[in-house]
C-alpha cells in the first residue's frame, strides 16, 4: 500500500529577461517523475547538483506548485487541493530541512519554534505549550533550558534536532528530510541518523530521504531513486542498486566518491566536463554529453525506456537492457 | 506539631517565572550587545549625545530662566547683549535670551523629527513589506510609485508641498513625511525580499502559517534591526531638514523659537553679534551628529556579521 | 629538532582568540610535519583548528582577537612566525600558495579571469624581482589555465567568474595558486562545495599536479575519503590538538587514538551495509574552559584517571605513526614509564 505515489510530476521555472519579464526559457527541474513509497519504508532520492531532488522535495510538499503531474497523499491529490483542506493535509506530512543554521527563525527563541505548529492547529498556549514542546525537546534528547535559547546558541546538531522537534509536533505520517545531515559533523551525522532511524521505528513513520551522499542513503533507506537533470535514471532496492548499479551514470557517481579507505584509483570512472545547466538539458538521453560507456545516436536522439532489471530495480537507460543476463 | 499533608505548592504567579524564562535568553544577549557597542567609544558619543538631547527636550520647559522669552516678549533694553552670566548665549535683536530659546527649541526639534519618522515608517513600512512579499502586480505598483518620488530631490519637493500647503511646522512636518516614507519602502522591500527566501519561512509554511502570521511572525521582526538603524539615522537628518525649511522661513513661523528660524534670524548679525546664530547652529551640528554616531554605532552592533 | 626534509614544520603552535567572555584557547600546541613533495591531510570536525592552523601558516588570522601564543612554524628551515608583514607578503603567493572552500567569493565578479590572473602573475614577478610584461603574463595565464584542464583556455580566459561553473572557478583559482610557482600549497577544504563527481575531477588534477610541479600539498578536509584520494600521510586534529599522525594505510586500518577510532565507525561505508553507525556522544569541549588534561577524555570510552589530569604527548608508537594517548606508554611523560 502507498502511502505517496508521484505519477509524471514535473516542474519548469520559467527564466524572465526583458523589460516585460517575458519568459526566455525554462529551469526544467523535476521531469516527468514517477514513484511510489510504502508506508513505513525509506525512499532514497539521490543526486548532484541540478538533479531536480531538493526541487522534487519541496514540490512533494507542495511548497511549490508542480507544472504537471499528481501527487497521491494516502489517495487523495494534493495538486487539487484547495488552500485551506491542503493546510490541514500538511499536518501528517512534514518536512526537515538542510541547513540547520537558517531552519529556525533567528529572532525566536526554541520554544516559539518548535511549538509553532502547536500553535497554529491547536490553539494551544501558555503553560501547556511549554509542557508539550518539552515532551518534544525531550524525545529528540534536548533539556528543558535549550527550549529557551535563541538558535544562534545551539550547535549545528542540536539545532538540526529542533527541527526534528518541530516536524513531529503534529504526529505526522510522513517525513520528508532534505539532506538532514549534511551540514553535520560526520560524529554527529551518526548519532543523527540513528536517531532518526529509532524514530521512525517508534512511530511508524515513512521517509523520503534527499541526499547526494550515496552512503547515508545505503545507511538509511531501503529503496532508492538516483536522479540526474531532472529525471529517475535508476531505482530500486537499496542493495541490488549499489550491488549491481545499472546505469552508467550511477556506476560514476558510485566510483567518485572517496573512500576512507587505503586507496587504489585506477578503476574509477571519472566524468569529463561539468553538468550541464537545467537550462540547456541534452536532447535524447540528458546523460549522452557525459556517458562513458560509447553513447550511440540512439542515445542523442531519443529519451531512454524503463528498463527493469529485476521486480525491485529499474533504470532507463538504451544501452542497459541489452546487457542483462 | 500539626502534619501537613504534602500536597502541591502553590505556583508563585506562574506568569512571571515563566516571563524570566522565557527571556533570559533575551537579556543575555542584551548584555552582549551592550559590551558591543561599549567598545567604540564614537558610538558612545552619539548615545551621549542623543540621550541629552531628549532629556534637554523633555525638562527643559522646566528649567529655562526665561521661558516667557519664547512667546513673544520683547526687551529691547536688553537687545543683542553678547553671553554673559545672566545670558550664557545672548540675547537675540528683541532682547530674548538666546539660551532658553535654543533649549525650547530642542523640544519643537524632537517633536518634529519624531512625528516624520514615525509617519514615514507608518507609511513605509507595511507598503515595503506588501511590495517584497506580496510581489506580483501591487509590488510593481508600489515600487514604481516609490521611484517615482524618489526621484524627485527631497528638499525641493518638500519646497514644492509647502508652496501649496502654505508655511508652518504642521505644513513642513506633513511636507517632510511625504518626502521620506519612500526610503522606508525601498529598504524594507529589500530586507523582505531577502528573509522571504530564508528556510525558516518556508519551515512556516510548511507546519501551516498563513501569510499573515508569516509576515508577522517571520518577516517583520527580522526587518526590525535595519529600520532601528534607518530610524536613528534620519532623525538627525529629519531634524536638520526641518531647519531648513525653518532657514527659508517656510517651517515654524516666529515667534517658535525653532532652530533653522533663528539661524535665519541671526543671519543678519553676523559676524558682530555672532552669538545669535552660532548657538542654534551648534545645537543642529550636535543633534545630528548624535544621531548619526549613535546609527553607526547600532548598525554595527545590529548586523549580524559583525557577530561572530 | 629541524629536519630540512620537512618543507612545512610546525611546532607546538598554541593560539588563543581573545573575547567576550573570555580567552578561547583554541589551539593547544599543534605539530604537523610535512616533507617535501609529499601530500598530508589534516582531518578533523568542526571547531577542531585545522583551519586556524592552515591560515596560522600564512598569517592570515584576524589578530586581534587572534594571538599566537607560542611556537613555531618552520618553512623550509625559517621560523614563518618571527617574520615580518612585508616578509610575509613576499612569501604569500609565490613560495606558498593557498586555496580555500568557495571558488565564487575568493574571485572579483567584476572583473574578467584575464584580469585577475594577470595582476596576480605581475605582482609575483615584481615580488621575485623578475618583472614580467603583461603580455606574456597573459601567455603564462593561458598555460596555466591548460595546465588545470580548462578547455578553451585562450578563449576562456576572457570571460567573467559567473560564467564559470564552481568545478572550473576552483581550477581557476589553482592556476592562480599556482601562477607564483610556489613550493607548497595549502588547501582548505577545496573541493567541499563541489558535486562528487566534480570534487572527484579536481582531487585527480590535483594528484598529477603535485607530481608534475613536485609540488608539497597541506590538505585541509573534514572528509576522510578526500583526504584518503589525495595524500599519503594523515594528521587527525581535535579540539585544537593533534591526536594522531601516520599514513594513511596506517590509520584506516590501525587506527590508535579513540577519536580517530570513534570517526571511523561513524562513516556510513559504501561497499558493505554496516549494520549500526556508531557515532561519538557528546560535544566538542568549549575553549573558554577547555578540560583538563586530554581534551578528548569527557567523550573518551576508555578515559583513566590521568586522562583527566594530564596531556598525553605526541608520540611515535611505531615507526612514522604518531598518537597522543594514554593508551601508550610513549605519550606518558618522562619519569612515568615503567
Amino acid at each position: 500500500m502507498s502511502l505517496l505515489e508521484v505519477k509524471h510530476l514535473s516542474k519548469h521555472f520559467p527564466v524572465k529577461r526583458g523589460l516585460l519579464s517575458r519568459p526566455t526559457g525554462f529551469v526544467q527541474a523535476v521531469r516527468d517523475v514517477s514513484f511510489q513509497v510504502r508506508a513505513g519504508e525509506s525512499y532514497g532520492v539521490v543526486g548532484e547538483s541540478g538533479s531536480g531532488k531538493t526541487t522534487l522535495g519541496r514540490t512533494v510538499l507542495r511548497l511549490i506548485d508542480p507544472t504537471e503531474g499528481e501527487i497521491l497523499f494516502q489517495g487523495t491529490d494534493l495538486t487539487r487541493l484547495d488552500p485551506e483542506p491542503l493546510r490541514q493535509l500538511r499536518r501528517d506530512m512534514q518536512m526537515i530541512f538542510q541547513d540547520p543554521h537558517s531552519s529556525l527563525n533567528p529572532r525566536k527563541i526554541i520554544l516559539k519554534s518548535v511549538g509553532e505548529p502547536l500553535v497554529i492547529y491547536e490553539g494551544v498556549s501558555g503553560r501547556r505549550l511549554a509542557d508539550r514542546v518539552l515532551e518534544l525537546m525531550e524525545l529528540v534528547g534536548l533539556k528543558k533550558e535549550h527550549m529557551y535559547r535563541f538558535p544562534h546558541e545551539l550547535s549545528g546538531g542540536q539545532k538540526q534536532r529542533v527541527g526534528i522537534a518541530r516536524a513531529l509536533a503534529l504526529n505526522p505520517k510522513m517525513l520528508i528530510l532534505d539532506e538532514p545531515t549534511s551540514a553535520l559533523d560526520v560524529s554527529v551525522q551518526a548519532l543523527t541518523l540513528n536517531f532518526l532511524e529509532e524514530l521512525q521505528k517508534k512511530f511508524s513513520l515513512t521517509y523520503l530521504f534527499i541526499s547526494h551522499n550515496l552512503a547515508v542513503i545505503r545507511y538509511v533507506c531501503d529503496r532508492v531513486a538516483v536522479m540526474y537533470l531532472g529525471r529517475i535514471v535508476e531505482e530500486g532496492q537499496v542493495d541490488e542498486l549499489f550491488d549491481s548499479p545499472a546505469h552508467p551514470y550511477t556506476k560514476s557517481l558510485l566510483s567518485a566518491i572517496p573512500l576512507p579507505e587505503p586507496q587504489q584509483d585506477d578503476d574509477q570512472v571519472l566524468l569529463e566536463g561539468d553538468i550541464p545547466s537545467p537550462l540547456n538539458i541534452p536532447s535524447g538521453c540528458s546523460f549522452h554529453t557525459r556517458c562513458p560507456e560509447k553513447p550511440g545516436e540512439i542515445c542523442r536522439r531519443e529519451d531512454p525506456p524503463l528498463v527493469h532489471l529485476s521486480p525491485s530495480h529499474s533504470a532507463s537507460c538504451h544501452l542497459c537492457g541489452s546487457r542483462e543476463a | 506539631m500539626i502534619d501537613r499533608p504534602k500536597g502541591p505548592r502553590p505556583q508563585p504567579t506562574g506568569l512571571w517565572i515563566r516571563w524570566k524564562e522565557e527571556h533570559e535568553s533575551t537579556l543575555r544577549n542584551l548584555r552582549l550587545s551592550i559590551y558591543l557597542f561599549g567598545k567604540s567609544p564614537l558610538s558612545i558619543l552619539g548615545l551621549v549625545i542623543v540621550a541629552v538631547f531628549f532629556i534637554v527636550a523633555l525638562i527643559g520647559p522646566l528649567i529655562v530662566p526665561f521661558p516667557q522669552d519664547a512667546t513673544g516678549t520683547v526687551h529691547l533694553s536688553q537687545k543683542l547683549m553678547g553671553p554673559d552670566s545672566t545670558f550664557w548665549f545672548g540675547t537675540d535683536d528683541l532682547g530674548r535670551d538666546i539660551f532658553t530659546r535654543v533649549i525650547l527649541g530642542t523640544w519643537i526639534s524632537l517633536k518634529i523629527g519624531l512625528i516624520i519618522i514615525l509617519i514615514a515608517m507608518g507609511i513605509g513600512v507595511p507598503l515595503g513589506i506588501t511590495a517584497g512579499y506580496v510581489g506580483g502586480w501591487p509590488g510593481e505598483v508600489i515600487m514604481r510609485v516609490t521611484d517615482m518620488f524618489l526621484s524627485i530631490p527631497g528638499r525641493i519637493f518638500a519646497l514644492a508641498i509647502i508652496g501649496a500647503m502654505g508655511p508652518g511646522m504642521t505644513n513642513s512636518m506633513i511636507a517632510l513625511s511625504i518626502v521620506w516614507w519612500p526610503g522606508y519602502v525601498r529598504l524594507v522591500q529589500g530586507r523582505t525580499l531577502s528573509v522571504k527566501e530564508e528556510s525558516f519561512v518556508e519551515a512556516a509554511r510548511s507546519v501551516g502559517a498563513r501569510r499573515a502570521r508569516i509576515i508577522f511572525h517571520h518577516i517583520l521582526p527580522n526587518c526590525t534591526s535595519v529600520i532601528i538603524v534607518k530610524a536613528s539615522m534620519d532623525m538627525g537628518m529629519a531634524i536638520l531638514a526641518a531647519a531648513g525649511l525653518g532657514f527659508i522661513g517656510v517651517g515654524a513661523q516666529p515667534p517658535t523659537p525653532e532652530w533653522g528660524a533663528m539661524i535665519s534670524e541671526g543671519r543678519n548679525f553676523l559676524p558682530n553679534w555672532w552669538w545669535y546664530a552660532t548657538f542654534p547652529g551648534l545645537a543642529i551640528f550636535t543633534t545630528v551628529l548624535g544621531f548619526n554616531l549613535l546609527g553607526d554605532g547600532l548598525r554595527d552592533i545590529l548586523d549580524p556579521q559583525s557577530r561572530s | 629538532m629541524e629536519d630540512t626534509r620537512n618543507i612545512l614544520q610546525i611546532e607546538d603552535v598554541v593560539v588563543h582568540f581573545d573575547t567576550f567572555e573570555g580567552t578561547a584557547q583554541v589551539l593547544d600546541g599543534v605539530s604537523l610535519e610535512l616533507p617535501r613533495g609529499h601530500t598530508l591531510g589534516v582531518v578533523g570536525e568542526t571547531g577542531c583548528g585545522k583551519s586556524i592552523t592552515s591560515k596560522a601558516v600564512l598569517d592570515l588570522l584576524p589578530r586581534p582577537p587572534a594571538r599566537v601564543v607560542s611556537g613555531r612554524i618552520l618553512f623550509d628551515g625559517e621560523d614563518l612566525l618571527t617574520k615580518s608583514e612585508t616578509d610575509i607578503e613576499k612569501i604569500r603567493g609565490t613560495r606558498i600558495a593557498m586555496i580555500f572552500q568557495d571558488p565564487m567569493t575568493y574571485l572579483n565578479p567584476v572583473f574578467r579571469i584575464e584580469k585577475q590572473m594577470v595582476d596576480v602573475i605581475v605582482r609575483h614577478g615584481v615580488t621575485k624581482k623578475n618583472p614580467i610584461s603583461r603580455r606574456q603574463a597573459r601567455e603564462k595565464a593561458v598555460e596555466l589555465l591548460e595546465a588545470v584542464q580548462i578547455p578553451g583556455a585562450a578563449r576562456r580566459i576572457r570571460e567573467y567568474p559567473h560564467e564559470f561553473s564552481g568545478g572550473m572557478r576552483q581550477r581557476v583559482l589553482i592556476a592562480m595558486a599556482l601562477s607564483g610557482q610556489p613550493e607548497l600549497l595549502i588547501a582548505d577544504e577545496p573541493t567541499t562545495a563541489l558535486d562528487v563527481t566534480i570534487q572527484a575531477q579536481i582531487l585527480r588534477l590535483l594528484k598529477n599536479l603535485v607530481e608534475r610541479f613536485n609540488l608539497s600539498i597541506l590538505l585541509i578536509s573534514h572528509d576522510l575519503g578526500v583526504v584518503a584520494k589525495l595524500c599519503r600521510r594523515i594528521a587527525v586534529m581535535y579540539a585544537g590538538t593533534v591526536v594522531e599522525t601516520a599514513t594513511i594505510e596506517a590509520v584506516f586500518s590501525r587506527p590508535a587514538h579513540p577519536y580517530t577510532r570513534g570517526l571511523l565507525r561513524s562513516i556510513p561505508r559504501l561497499a558493505r551495509r554496516v549494520d549500526s553507525l556508531v557515532g561519538i556522544p557528546g560535544g566538542i569541549p568549549s575553549f573558554l574552559d577547555p578540560p583538563p588534561g586530554c581534551r578528548f577524555h569527557p567523550r573518551c570510552p576508555q578515559a583513566m584517571d590521568i586522562c583527566r589530569r594530564v596531556k598525553p604527548l605526541l608520540a611515535e608508537l611505531k615507526p612514522g605513526h604518531r598518537a597522543a594517548c594514554f593508551l601508550y606508554e610513549t605519550s606518558w611523560p618522562e619519569g612515568a614509564r615503567s
